[in-house]
This record gives structure tokens, C-alpha cells and sequence, in this order.
């Protein structure tokens, strides 16, 4: 794989939106665009971010940018004790207005409805009713989906929960997989968050300093929560149906830095599995150095075309009209790679 | 009618910006030019259809959500002016919630309540409290849409 650019910010906008710059839909909210959603009380296209903090770019790798903002993503918080959805319930000093909140509910429906009689062909408003009483239903979802406790010991142990650095990676998976199961139609895990000022173990991959420190502590979190999701789908029977992307927005140089390494966006590896993938099969090379793709070198849009063909879409077709442009995930470019398809 | 300011702390690669709930008169007003974070969008301007300043929008996307419905009944901001509008509405109308009631639907809908409306409403401040009914009528398709 290959990118347009080295750095962290235009590099994550176009690994999830096929542009490197702000304000173009991430592949999530096409998805749901182009497929809706089998879950009636859980948001089509959620976003499980690091403990530690949002990747960089934040919210922008998640927009839905020119597309109706209801296929934003939503983030889901999986730290325990952290409330999973922002405003789900009336917090801290306004707790008290919990208590009447079902009284206060009826008057409002009442209200709307009132008021909606002599509108009848008003959608919105129509729409804006519905929308209460969703947000009744995600009140009780996404504490649910979040609740992992009914989750039995056989799955603790897989996702390794009590490993202090495996544990919250592990949940994010975890919380994944139930979002799958309950028909949420895209799911977005961050392995990682910005980077901070402070000298440590670095808080993502960006490995400049120290690749055997820092690679040493993320590399068994990642093997660890993938391979457990992995697990844990196919147990389910969900593998086959659930195509799993992992990918990064650009590489490392094989030439040192210091103890680590610097970017490099000329040679980068992604895996896909299930959905409809060929297992067991690589394609395209790089040099003998690591330094550049060589043979089929592909970029975000040649993984974008290959995804949403295995959805069902033609990435040539799921297009929309703005600013004069017919805009699509995948630009101009892409090709559906189709010797990696079962 | 929404405010944000922001103060930042700065790190070594990027300031961090965390936004802070107006809730100071000096902090209540309406803005015609605002500072914009790029990496940090407000969340709760963001959820009611705020567009990114990175597209050239002529006409803000306008949706529906759930999410909204959330912000508007939940979010801190709008709960500590819920309790402000109550605390104007027992200063102006008194400790009677039908006048209450009334003093909120000329301040909000300008109008009056009608029989049935000042019933359900006097019952759920008696049930629930003059807040709780503030919050309601925040709420309200009336309130929220320009007819």
C-alpha cells in the first residue's frame, strides 16, 4: 500500500475518507448511506476510540462530511465507568432532573403531537417525534451493548481482560463484535490516539524513538484484541458475513532513526479477513529494502473499491451530487483487487 | 444561542483544547464570527448540523437525529439554562404554576396556553417540578422550529 502523504493528519483523512483533506465522508458513513442499518435502536456506524484519546484529526475521520449529517459516526466510550454515548442522560448537577423524566417525556410527546395535528404533512416534524423516542431506546441500548458483564469467562480469557495493557483494546473488540451482533452496520476500533508531549512509551505507532520499546508493548495489544475479534466472529458464525479491515495510514522506513524509525508512505502493509475474503493470500510486494511498493502497488482507494464490492457496491455508483461534483469514496480512482476475493 | 469558549493547555505537538460551558453573562452572546478548533470541533454545535469549516457550505445540511434529542434534553449547557429560565419564571410569575405556565408559553411560543395545555403542563410542574417543564418546553417542535 502505498500513500499520498507522510503526515498523520491528510494521511488519516485519506485512509478513511480517500482524501486528504477535511471535510469528505469517511467510508463509514457511505457504507450506511449506500446500506442503512439492521439495528432500529443502536446508530448504523460507530466509532470505538482509545482510552487514551482521539486519533488524530478526531472527529474529522468520522465526518460525514457533504453527506446528511445522520451518517456521522457515533462514538461509543469503552472505558469503564465512562458514559457511552455524550448527553446520553442528564449528568452530574442536572441528576436530579432524572427522577421526573418519564412525566416530562409524556408531556413533550403530548405536546408534539399536538402541535403536529393540523401539520400532518410536515416530515420533519414528523421525524423530529421519532427521533425522541429513538433516543428513548438508545438510553437503554447503549448501556446495554456496553454492559459487558453478562459476557461468560471462556470470553474474558479470549480478549484478556485482566491484562492491564491487552484488557482495554480487548474491550473495544469485545464491544465491537456485540455491536455486529445486534446489526450495527459498520464499526470503527482505534488501536491508539494522538501523540502528547510526554516522553514515554509512545500513545499510538508512531515509533520514532524506540521501535523494540514501543513496538514490544503494542504489538501483543493488537495480535491480542485481532486476533480474539477473529475468534470470537467466526464462533458466532458472524466471520463470514463481517469483512474486517485493519489498517494504518502509512509505514515506517527501514532506514533507522535513532533507536526507531520514521514514516514512510511509500511501503505499508493492511489485512482484510472474512466478509468474503480469500484467505491465506498477499498481494503486491515491496522492494527488497521495505522502502516502496513494487510489484501492485495499491492505495486507500484500490482497498475502498475491493471493500464495498464485498458490501454489495459498485464504488463507481455510490456517488453524490455537491459543489458541482459527483462525489464518490473513491474519487476518480480505484480498482477492485479480485484476486483476493473467495 | 449557543456559546462556546475555549481554553487551551498547550503539548508539546499540538495545543489540547478543552471547551468550557458558558455560564456567566459576560460569556452570553450571539456570535457572527466564532473561533473555530479544526481538530477539536464543539460537540454539541456539531450534533445540531454545525458544518465543517473545511467545506464551503452555502446551505447548512439540515437532519434529524436521535443524537439531537439527546444534546437538547441532556447537554450541560441547555440543563444550566433550563435552570436559569426557571429561576426568571419564579421571579416574574410568582410561586403559582399556572402562571408560571403561563409566563413560560409567552416567553417561549409566544402565546397562551389553552385549557388543555395549561392542565398538563400545571400537572407536571406539581409532579415533577418547574425545571423539569422548562426542559419539556425546550424541547418542544413549537420551540425549536420557526412555524
Amino acid at each position: 500500500m502505498q500513500s499520498k502523504t507522510a503526515l498523520h493528519g491528510p494521511a488519516m483523512f485519506m485512509a478513511n475518507s480517500g482524501f486528504i483533506l477535511p471535510g469528505f465522508p469517511a467510508m463509514g458513513a457511505w457504507v450506511t448511506y449506500g446500506l442503512g442499518s439492521e439495528s432500529e435502536d443502536l446508530p448504523a456506524f460507530v466509532v470505538l476510540p482509545d482510552h487514551r484519546g482521539l486519533p488524530p484529526g478526531g472527529p474529522v475521520n468520522w465526518g460525514a462530511g457533504f453527506l446528511p449529517a445522520i451518517h456521522q459516526g457515533t462514538v461509543i466510550e469503552t472505558a469503564d465507568g465512562r458514559p457511552p454515548i455524550t448527553d446520553l442522560f442528564a449528568a452530574g448537577d442536572h441528576a436530579a432532573l432524572i427522577a421526573g423524566e418519564p412525566a416530562g417525556r409524556e408531556f413533550l410527546a403530548a405536546v408534539n403531537a399536538r402541535h403536529l395535528g393540523p401539520r400532518g404533512d410536515n416530515s420533519e416534524l414528523a421525524a423530529r417525534i421519532a427521533a425522541y423516542e429513538l433516543a428513548a431506546r438508545l438510553q437503554l441500548s447503549a448501556p446495554d451493548v456496553t454492559n459487558l458483564s453478562g459476557e461468560s469467562d471462556v470470553v474474558e480469557k479470549l480478549y484478556q481482560f485482566d491484562h492491564p495493557d491487552i484488557g482495554p483494546f480487548g474491550r473495544q473488540c469485545l464491544l465491537a463484535r456485540r455491536l455486529v451482533e445486534r446489526g450495527v452496520r459498520f464499526v470503527q476500533i482505534y488501536c491508539g490516539a494522538e501523540n502528547t508531549g510526554a516522553k514515554k512509551i509512545r500513545p499510538n505507532w508512531d515509533f520514532h524513538e524506540d521501535l523494540v520499546r514501543d513496538h514490544g508493548y503494542w504489538g501483543p495489544i493488537l495480535d491480542g484484541g485481532a486476533a480474539a475479534l477473529l475468534t470470537d466472529l467466526k464462533a458466532h458464525g458472524l466471520l463470514d458475513s463481517t469483512l474486517v479491515m485493519c489498517q494504518t495510514e502509512f509505514g515506517r522506513q527501514p532506514a533507522a532513526q535513532g533507536k526507531g524509525r520514521d514514516h514512510n508512505a511509500g511501503a505499508f502493509t493492511v489485512w482484510m479477513a472474512g466478509g468474503g475474503i480469500k484467505g491465506g493470500t498477499a498481494f503486491g510486494t515491496s522492494g527488497p529494502l521495505g522502502f516502496k511498493a513494487d510489484e501492485h502497488p495499491t492505495s486507500c482507494y484500490d482497498l475502498h473499491a475491493t471493500s464495498l464490492r464485498l458490501l454489495g457496491i459498485d464504488h463507481t455508483k455510490l456517488s453524490t451530487y455537491n459543489n458541482g461534483i459527483q462525489r464518490r469514496l473513491t474519487d476518480v480512482q480505484g480498482h477492485v483487487i479480485d484476486s483476493i476475493l473467495g | 444561542m449557543v456559546l462556546a469558549t475555549a481554553t487551551s493547555i498547550s503539548e508539546a505537538y499540538a495545543p489540547v483544547y478543552r471547551y468550557v460551558t458558558p455560564d456567566r453573562p459576560d460569556l452570553w452572546r450571539r456570535s457572527i464570527y466564532r473561533f473555530i478548533v479544526r481538530s477539536t470541533p464543539h460537540a454539541f454545535l456539531t450534533t445540531l448540523d454545525c458544518p465543517s469549516p473545511a467545506n464551503l457550505t452555502p446551505a447548512r445540511l439540515e437532519t434529524t437525529t436521535a443524537l439531537q434529542s439527546l444534546a437538547l434534553l441532556n447537554n450541560d449547557f441547555m440543563l444550566r439554562q433550563v435552570g436559569h429560565w426557571a429561576k426568571r419564571l419564579e421571579r416574574e410569575a410568582g410561586g403559582d404554576p399556572a402562571a408560571q405556565v403561563r409566563r413560560a408559553y409567552a416567553l417561549a411560543l409566544s402565546r397562551e396556553p389553552d385549557d388543555t395545555e395549561l392542565t398538563a403542563a400545571v400537572t407536571l410542574v406539581e409532579r415533577a417540578g418547574l425545571p423539569q417543564f422548562c426542559r419539556m418546553l425546550f424541547n418542544a417542535n413549537e420551540y425549536v422550529y420557526v412555524d
